[in-house]
């Protein structure tokens, strides 16, 4: 079949058209008909009273459902279901739309027979798991909690670390099926209104059905959908999103995922570590200055190797040169196959391992890696010298503490690779040009990428890639354009 | 798509313009497996005025290592000609150290050096010296050793901290070039089938003039403005070691620039000395130094009348004619008087210190 088959008219007729019809038991029932977890209680109160409690099962909580609700309006008789249920708000609802959309999303929906009236009690149930460590950005000295699925339990870690008036937390919905809960947060006095607004603009107009991570909200806020390098920062740890509001910036949290947002942000910040505040300045800066170094070994380290064996062999030192030779006069393949062959194995052997049950994997990682790289060079498949750059450039790309970018970085490298086997070192010359212009291109709601480098702001380079002791870090990064520049209190306009 | 579209167009044109539509535009592919990077070249003229280049090819140690050798009319005709002669492409991108015969640096070597200079892919450090004797039959008695890598890090040493002279291509190009100063390089020999270290071979421009004893080297070390450091001084007149000798050096034209003042300022631990035994040097140790001061200024003159004979002013005395706001000579005139320069020459000697005194035994 060339042309796609329309779906008739009398199949688009589904739920978008009932919801317009009136608000009543029956086109509720209809509504729900074929769901096995709807469920319907008929209460006759004392009083004369009758109601008809309607809600999802599944979707809420059934003993607080018996105590706030049920047992208020059998035993109470003051006239109407706002005033027998005191303790918890109750709206009342006027349209079948929303009807649908607050039982969709954790509440009861109580019809008053008598009154012909609509009421609706928000009762979620708690589905949230403990506070545990975070995984993905695990420190070994500092706070250990992260956050969870549950968007409330979210917003709590961080008003615990920030018990301020100016912390704000604007919300929305977002996902015309999902109708997930963002939160946008940021401190009132201290937050450019510009990137508030861009924000906020942006986030109205996201329209897509289904949000389940926060990744999926990024690619809709992201300037450039097309670049690798993330825009966003994404992170599960308080510590980090509670520094990142204190300096200036804005936060989004999605309900569903324990990853939050935290905007703008630049290409430095992103080989940023918790970690590094923990440790003594002149260390801290050590280990921030490894990492930067590690990056560009993950880039560069396996394309100079195919430059140097495929072009500009004059480059190496003698000694390595002979060590390079003899074993690369047994190797079938040209410099440039062997590289993308190997490092290709490290990928899968890498996403295999992040795959496998959690008990196993790392055991399987390391045996695969030691048996197909030591069975690789005893095969004459690929020469040792390449099997330890792959194998360090690998290890290095894990230094930068944003896996987002640990990926990104990966698929950089093979097209250095390409680029090297192309036109050797002035290929590599030619990448390290575009990756810079194309960085400088980048922006995170329209604040530069590389921010404190270009445009050059001075004051930011305390905690770039020297990260100097927080004493002497008295201002916020200038390139947010923050309304209160200083972070000591001494200063008149500093938030009290 | 647009996007997309933008970009593969703008990356076809940059690819475009890079390699003007051309193959051979794109840099030579040598994938190192398939090359045969020298490390060393031996050049010397032939009969029918030709050059003849002999190197050892290949570095890898599986393959056996065998001597190579190739005659032009040019030294690149026989270099690429050395092709011919293996499988391998023979490639000087690795090339760090030219023995060149004497024969040929006394006809000149600019052409050479020239070759070497113009090779983008040659570094500025390679080594170079020239040799005297049978130099191929030396190599190919020490094949096997790798000899070319051996020559190599011995040299690499002693740049830095050894007691053989070096000299590379960039600083024989920088005195070829000054008006000022004339190039030497080290001066070996082929002895009983042995690379012996013999000297210095002193140049006028580019061509060999004389060369330089062992001794003699030690004197030119010492007079030599820019060296000022000797970890080891041997004074052979009165079987003296010095050791961690500083020397400053102080050069001072009259205004006629026809005399030149040097003073040398030695200051040195006593090392070694043969006669220590019998005469308690810290009494005459003033004596001593008397001693050592004329023997020193007696082989400076020497040495200089020899530089000045072969017309050569490798160690750069005529620097010293220039301030910041004078440049008197220009061209060749500095070489027009640098024979007929009146030399007095002074040596400053004192001991920093003298070791232990008499020996308890004889006591």
């Amino acid at each position: 079949m060339i042309f796609r088959r329309n779906s008739s008219s009398s199949n688009k007729k589904s739920t978008s058209d009932s919801v317009t019809e009136n608000l009543s038991a029956e086109t509720i029932e209809n509504l729900f008909s074929n769901m096995a977890d709807f469920n319907k209680i008929n209460l006759n109160t004392p009083g004369g009273n009758e109601y008809t409690l309607h809600f999802l099962k599944s979707l809420i909580n059934v003993d607080q459902l018996n105590l706030t609700v049920i047992l208020p309006l059998l035993h109470g008789n003051k006239g109407s279901v706002p005033l027998s249920i005191g303790s918890i708000e109750v709206t009342e609802i006027d349209t079948l739309h929303k009807a649908m959309e607050n039982l969709l999303t954790g509440s009861i929906l109580i019809e008053d027979i008598v009154q012909e009236k609509y009421w609706s009690i928000v009762i979620p149930k708690d589905l949230s798991r403990s506070i545990d460590t975070s995984q993905q950005e695990s420190i070994l000295y500092g706070p250990n909690d992260s956050f969870v699925e549950q968007i409330d339990q979210n917003i709590t870690l961080i008003r615990r670390r920030l018990p301020i008036a100016q912390l704000k937390c604007k919300d929305f919905t977002i996902g015309s099926m999902s109708k997930t809960k963002l939160y946008l947060i940021y401190i009132d006095g201290l937050v450019d209104s510009e990137i508030l607004i861009t924000m906020e603009e942006k986030i109205r107009n996201i329209d897509y059905d289904v949000f389940l991570n926060t990744s999926d909200i990024t690619s809709f806020l992201d300037d450039n959908k097309n670049s690798l390098f993330p825009q966003y920062q994404l992170s599960d740890r308080p510590d980090v999103i509670v520094s990142a509001l204190s300096s200036g910036k804005i936060s989004l949290i999605l309900d569903g995922t324990p990853f939050v947002i935290a905007a703008p942000i630049t290409f430095f910040e992103l080989f940023q570590s918790p970690e590094d505040y923990v440790h003594r300045w002149l260390v801290g800066s050590f280990l921030r200055t490894i990492r930067f170094i590690a990056f560009l070994i993950t880039l560069l380290l396996v394309p100079a190797y195919v430059a140097i064996t495929t072009y500009n062999y004059e480059m190496l030192s003698l000694q390595s040169l002979i060590i390079v030779l003899t074993y690369r006069s047994d190797v079938p393949f040209n410099p440039v196959i062997e590289a993308f062959l190997m490092t290709l194995t490290l990928e899968i052997l890498k996403e295999g391992s992040l795959r496998m049950p959690s008990k196993i994997a790392p055991s399987l990682g390391v045996v695969g890696g030691i048996v197909i790289g030591q069975a690789a060079i005893d095969s004459g498949i690929a020469g040792p010298v390449l099997v330890v750059c792959i194998a360090i450039s690998g290890l290095a790309s894990f230094l930068v503490p944003n896996y987002l970018m640990t990926n990104s970085s990966k698929l950089i490298q093979f097209i250095f690779i390409g680029l090297a086997g192309l036109w050797g070192s002035f290929g590599i010359i030619l990448g390290l040009l575009f990756l810079g212009i194309h960085l400088n291109s980048l922006t995170s709601l329209d604040r530069s990428y590389i921010a404190p480098l270009a445009p050059f702001y001075s004051k930011d380079w305390k905690d770039i890639i020297i990260r100097s002791p927080i004493q002497y870090m008295k201002t916020r990064p200038e390139y947010l354009h923050t309304q209160n520049k200083n972070r000591t209190s001494r200063r008149k306009e500093n938030i009290k | 798509m647009s996007f997309l579209k933008r970009y593969f167009i703008f990356t076809m044109l940059v690819c475009l313009f890079l390699t003007g539509c051309t193959k051979h535009r794109i840099p030579n592919k040598n994938y190192i497996e398939n090359i045969a990077p020298s490390v060393l070249f031996y050049i010397r003229p032939t009969d029918d005025d030709n050059i003849e280049v002999t190197t050892i090819v290949p570095p890898i140690k599986k393959e056996e290592r065998k001597i190579i050798k190739s005659e032009d009319r040019t030294l690149t005709g026989a270099i690429l000609k050395l092709n011919a002669n293996y499988f391998r492409e023979v490639k000087t991108g690795q090339l760090r150290i030219v023995f060149i015969d004497k024969k040929l640096a006394e006809q000149g070597l600019f052409d050479v050096i020239n070759t070497f200079f113009r090779d983008p892919s040659i570094s500025q450090r390679l080594y170079l010296a020239v040799v005297e004797g049978d130099m191929e039959s030396f190599l190919n008695t020490t094949l096997k050793e790798n000899i070319d890598i051996f020559l190599y890090e011995k040299m690499n040493f002693n740049e830095s901290q050894g007691e053989i002279l070096t000299q590379n291509l960039h600083y024989f190009l920088k005195s070829y070039y000054s008006t000022y100063e004339d190039p030497y390089l080290p001066f070996y020999k082929i002895e009983n089938n042995k690379l012996v270290y013999s000297g210095i071979a002193v140049f006028n421009n580019d061509a060999l003039t004389d060369t330089l004893t062992l001794k003699e080297e030690r004197i030119f070390r010492l007079l030599h403005p820019l060296v000022k450091y000797h970890k080891v001084l041997p004074i052979t007149i009165c079987d003296i070691i010095l050791l961690n000798t500083k020397t400053t050096t102080k050069i001072d034209f009259s205004n006629s620039y026809n005399d030149v003042n040097v003073s040398v300022k030695l200051s040195s631990h006593l090392g070694e000395y043969k006669d220590g035994m019998k005469s308690d040097i810290h009494e005459n140790y003033l004596k001593l130094e008397d001693r050592i001061q004329s023997s020193l200024e007696q082989e400076a003159k020497e040495l200089v009348n020899k530089l000045q004979k072969a017309n050569s002013d490798c160690l750069g005395i005529g620097r010293y004619t220039k301030t910041l706001t004078q440049k008197p000579f220009n061209g060749d005139t500095w070489k027009d008087k640098w024979s007929s320069l009146e030399f007095n020459i002074q040596f400053e000697m004192t001991f920093d210190d003298l070791g232990v005194s008499k020996c308890t035994k004889n006591k």
